[in-house]
């Protein structure tokens, strides 16, 4: 049949077509090296008398998996002692010292605390997440004079136990002397339980 | 498209339709002998669609011509020759030169007043093609069209009835056809299926709506024609056509908006010759912080950038076009939406003003989207006195990067970084009348390859791909009397081959195939003049996307697992860690069954359209809360997809009715029925009902203006009363802290806000032309006049920050 003739060409073309498709893939995506996770982060309460420091960590190693980070272990303090308290985060998959960038980037990070009410002789009350206001011993301080908290001051008093929560803010363009636990995004938010005898 | 133009054709034509509608072949009187060629046609005034008597018709460079009479019908005998340019003219309406050959019947012609930037248009040959005539489409009137073209194409979209858009606030918009968006919705832009990264919510189609000529919607399962994904329905959008033989025009165009503090500049150019025409347009558009009636929407701004080129090449058995845009875009998110942990989302969202609220700027910051897209198609067309043949090659390139608030140097970072190739080759054959059954047969092959570009420094979200789909499809129609009966079937063949990364950077790595038959059947039957009925079943389907197989990780304050990237053990906890494969966990396609029926009437003064529908869908994706876990960075809620039945149904109407010579009322509702039968549960999200009143009064005199259109435009949104349940983040907190699983005996979706209650918006318009200046037109417009304060259930950042308020638009036209 002469019309038939476009027929011929579509035939061709369906023939042609199959050759187009069943390519796999060769390209393999590249090994990302994902430096924002934090895998472990690690207290170090150290007695400003001297004496062994103590350490507490917690650790989530199947990180964005749907298991719950493990919080090793509670912290027992000494009574009637001093103590400077450091944090260092890393990441375990990375092997990374995240710790390094949040010095270099500490103008826009936080560390804030809560704590059982009167835990600490020193900081008193409760911690200054539910108030920026509260009393907190921060160490440290960035380029605009504000506090940082890598490095804090608690003192004991008496047999007591509760629990010690951490959580450090990221808040780029935000962080003032009066911006609080509401502004950025969190990081890092571990709770331990805390016990001084 | 050809399809497209075909419906339109039948239905409610378009500008552009004249070119696409080239394809199909119909001689128009007889072989051309000596001096016995004749032409005939009727005119139509474009935006009433009625008949326009006495318009005059001419042979250009010659004194033959006629008029039309009293019914805009005309014809012109005795004609030698069989090629010639036509120029058709009425007072009040803009004049029309069309290059008439005679492969295509002149059956209408579409003359639109002056006042309407849309030009007049010829539509050809109605030779219908497809699974369509029974198919209910609908298309935004050339007024509505152009008073909203500066909008995001999901906004625009959603002025059609039975339309809504899915939003990630005011700069991300996606539509949503009858209760489905994303994955269930085709965009068909130029008669190019638009390839992006359509699995996201906030991955809103790269279409400049202003450089097209109108949009319109089919509201069935046109998989049949076009191919998976269409279970919701297709979009269509139509480029400008490319006229033959036209002097050069064009149009310049200004817009400012007061909300944002936005301007757009867009431009248009063509010229056709004896056998080739052009076309240029490109557009332009800054815009900075939005603002809701009580605070700014801080990081709201975007920057957009679009281009398209296009020649057409006109033989008189061979048509051939290129056609090439690109669409550039910077999008800012909401500051105040980016959450981390569940406390940051609870503190987000009690936030009576949104986070990190600042002064009015142009500056786009983290978070945003930057994305590109290019098309560039080539299409051949073969025409012979009844058959034609079409071949289109497709290529797109389609790069998003999305930038999130990072710590240090990854803040310059992209977090997802992807780039998607696709080419398609189509060819389709409209054959012969077989025994009265006009018909067509085509084959559409397309081949993705989709890669995370290195240097996010996350783990990829979704996995490299390449992707080979064949389809292969039979149209076939046949009229009797007042009838039109069709049917079609399609068979589809697909291959994807998938490469990933492991949270731990192993790679993993898939192939798989899915196919699939799709059929429908329909029927278009004429009542009486005017009124017309159209049902149509057709089936779809789609296979899974990689995202919805593969994602693992976070996503703002939420966990998500694709369904190989989760186990349940015997103890009924989710693990995540192993990548499974079809042996642990089928995923078998999502197919749907949809049934649309419409009631068209179309009279003199009064238009209406009512349309009801039922889908149903086995297998739907979707995605339930499957846990709480506690990392690092805090408590977040995990969602896990499964699949489960869908049943959607719903009406649509809209009507018009003139009921004076200066107003016109014009009324729109939509309600959709949705339900997880598989579950018995609610969904989340779905478009709530909506109604619309416009009131139109179009005085021809006033002052120095011309042609004036004032709307009052009247909407109220009611508040979604299908909804899931509430679970509040304070609730999942205090489980979590109690160590109450919340979903492991109820995995039933949740929402974590009730839905926003019902809205009245206001909106009201002017546009005019300039006496004296012709060519010079304007209009005056102000959204949301009342200055509501309002959040949109079906805009995901509802959570966090009203939608905008008051904004006067002024726009400035010049056409030449």
């Amino acid at each position: 049949m002469k019309n038939s003739n476009y027929f011929r060409i579509l035939s061709g073309l369906i023939v042609l077509s199959l050759a187009f498709t069943g390519c796999s893939d060769d390209d393999e995506p590249p090994v990302e090296n994902p430096e924002e996770v934090i895998t472990t982060v690690t207290l170090t309460f150290t007695p400003s008398g001297g004496g062994t420091a103590i350490t507490a960590s917690a650790t989530d190693p199947d990180g964005e998996g749907p298991d719950d980070l493990e919080v090793d272990g509670d912290i027992t303090l000494d009574a009637n002692t001093t103590y400077t308290m450091t944090i260092e985060l890393t990441n375990d998959i990375e092997n990374e010292d995240v710790t390094e960038e949040i010095v270099r980037e500490d103008h826009e990070h936080m560390f804030f605390f809560a704590f059982t009410n009167d835990l600490f002789d020193s900081p008193t009350g409760n911690g200054n997440v539910d108030d920026r206001g509260d009393e907190l011993n921060y160490n440290d301080q960035d380029e605009n004079q504000l506090p940082v908290g890598l490095s804090t001051s608690w003192t004991t008093g008496d047999t007591k136990s509760g629990t010690f929560q951490v959580i450090l803010k990221h808040q780029p363009n935000v962080k003032t002397a009066t911006s609080d636990i509401d502004d950025g995004e969190s990081e890092v938010d571990v709770t331990w339980d805390l016990s001084i005898q | 498209m050809r399809l497209f133009a075909v419906i339109k054709s039948f239905r409610k034509p378009l500008p552009w339709i004249a070119i696409y509608s080239l394809l199909f072949a119909e001689v128009a009187g007889q072989v051309p002998k000596a001096c016995d060629y004749e032409i005939s046609g009727i005119i139509f005034d474009l935006t009433s669609k009625q008949p326009l008597p006495f318009a005059a018709v001419q042979i250009k460079g010659t004194n033959i011509g006629t008029v039309a009479d009293e019914a805009g019908t005309f014809s012109i005998k005795d004609l030698c020759e069989n090629e010639f340019d036509l120029i058709f003219s009425h007072v009040g309406f803009k004049k029309l030169t069309h290059h008439h050959d005679p492969h295509h019947a002149l059956s209408k012609v579409f003359l639109a007043p002056e006042n309407l930037t849309l030009e007049s248009v010829i539509v050809e040959g109605e030779v219908v093609v497809g699974d369509l005539h029974s198919n209910t489409v609908e298309e935004l009137s050339g007024r509505e069209f152009e008073k909203n073209q500066s909008e995001s194409l999901g906004d625009l979209a959603a002025n059609i009835s039975g339309v809504s858009v899915l939003k990630t606030g005011q700069n991300i918009a996606k539509p949503i056809i009858h209760g489905l968006h994303s994955n269930r919705v085709l965009i068909i832009n130029g008669g190019v299926r638009h390839e992006f990264q359509n699995w996201g919510t906030e991955h809103a189609p790269e279409i400049d709506p202003s450089l097209a000529e109108n949009i319109s919607v089919i509201k069935g399962a046109a998989t049949v024609r076009f191919g998976p994904d269409a279970l919701g329905g297709v979009l269509l959008i139509n480029p400008p056509k490319m006229e033959i033989a036209s002097p050069l025009h064009g149009e310049i165009g200004l817009i400012g908006k007061s909300n944002g503090r936005a301007g757009e500049g867009s431009f248009k150019l063509q010229k056709g010759y004896r056998k080739l025409a052009f076309l240029a347009s490109g557009s332009l558009t800054k815009q900075g912080d939005l603002k809701a009636p009580d605070y700014a929407l801080t990081n709201t701004g975007k920057s957009e950038k679009s281009i398209a080129l296009g020649t057409k090449f006109h033989g008189s058995h061979f048509d051939m076009t290129a056609f090439y845009s690109r669409f550039d875009q910077e999008l800012g998110i909401l500051r105040g939406s980016v959450t981390g942990n569940l406390n940051d989302l609870a503190t987000a969202i009690g936030a009576s003003i949104p986070e990190n609220t600042a002064d009015f700027s142009y500056d786009i910051n983290n978070p945003r989207q930057t994305v590109t897209h290019d098309l560039f198609k080539l299409t051949g067309e073969l025409h012979k006195e009844n058959q034609s043949f079409l071949i289109q090659y497709g290529f797109q390139i389609n790069q998003r990067r999305e930038f999130d608030v990072r710590r240090g140097t990854n803040n310059q970072l992209p977090a997802i970084d992807l780039e998607l190739f696709t080419h398609s080759l189509e060819a389709e054959w409209n054959h012969p009348a077989w025994n009265d059954w006009q018909g067509s047969i085509g084959i559409q092959t397309v081949y993705q390859d989709n890669n995370n570009l290195p240097g996010t420094n996350t783990i990829p979200f979704i996995p490299n791909y390449n992707n080979s789909r064949l389809g292969i499809y039979f149209i076939e129609s046949k009229v009797f009397n007042e009838n039109t009966i069709e049917w079609g079937v399609r068979y589809d063949y697909q291959t994807f081959s998938i490469r990933g990364r492991a949270a731990n950077n192993d790679l993993f790595t898939n192939d798989l195939t899915y196919q699939n038959f799709s059929a429908t059947i329909g029927l278009k039957k004429e009542i009486k003049d005017g009124h017309v009925i159209r049902t149509n079943l057709g089936s779809a389907w789609r296979p899974p996307n990689v995202s919805e197989i593969y994602s693992f990780g976070r996503h703002q304050s939420a966990f998500e697992y694709g369904l190989w990237r989760y186990e349940i053990n015997e103890a009924n906890d989710v693990t995540a860690g192993r990548v499974l494969t079809e042996e642990d966990r089928e995923i078998p396609s999502e197919v749907g069954i949809k049934w649309v029926s419409s009631y068209e009437i179309n009279q003199q003064k009064w238009q209406a359209d009512l349309t009801g529908y039922v889908n149903f869908i086995q297998n739907y994706l979707y995605t339930k809360p499957a846990g709480i876990t506690q990392n690092i960075r805090g408590a977040f809620p995990f969602f896990i997809y499964d699949q489960t039945n869908a049943l959607l149904a719903g009406i649509d109407f809209s009507s018009s009715f003139q009921h004076h010579e200066k107003f016109t009322s014009s009324f729109k509702a939509s309600l959709l029925w949705a339900k997880d039968v598989g579950n018995d549960e609610n969904f989340v999200g779905l478009p709530p009902i909506n109604l619309g009143y416009l009131l139109n009064y179009s005085p021809q005199n006033f002052g120095i203006f011309l042609n004036n259109h004032i709307d009052l435009d009247l909407s109220y949104t009611f508040e979604q009363f299908q909804v899931p349940r509430v679970i509040g983040v304070d609730e999942i907190l205090a489980a979590k802290e109690n160590d109450i699983s919340l979903f492991e005996n109820n995995d039933e979706v949740f929402d974590f806000l009730p839905p926003p209650g019902g809205y009245f918006l206001m909106d009201i318009s002017w546009s005019f032309k300039v006496k004296n200046i012709p060519g010079l037109g304007g209009s005056i417009q102000i959204h949301n006049l009342l200055n509501q304060s309002y959040r949109n259930y079906t805009d995901r950042l509802r959570y966090f920050a009203d939608d905008v308020g008051r904004n006067l638009i002024l726009s400035v036209k010049y056409q030449f």
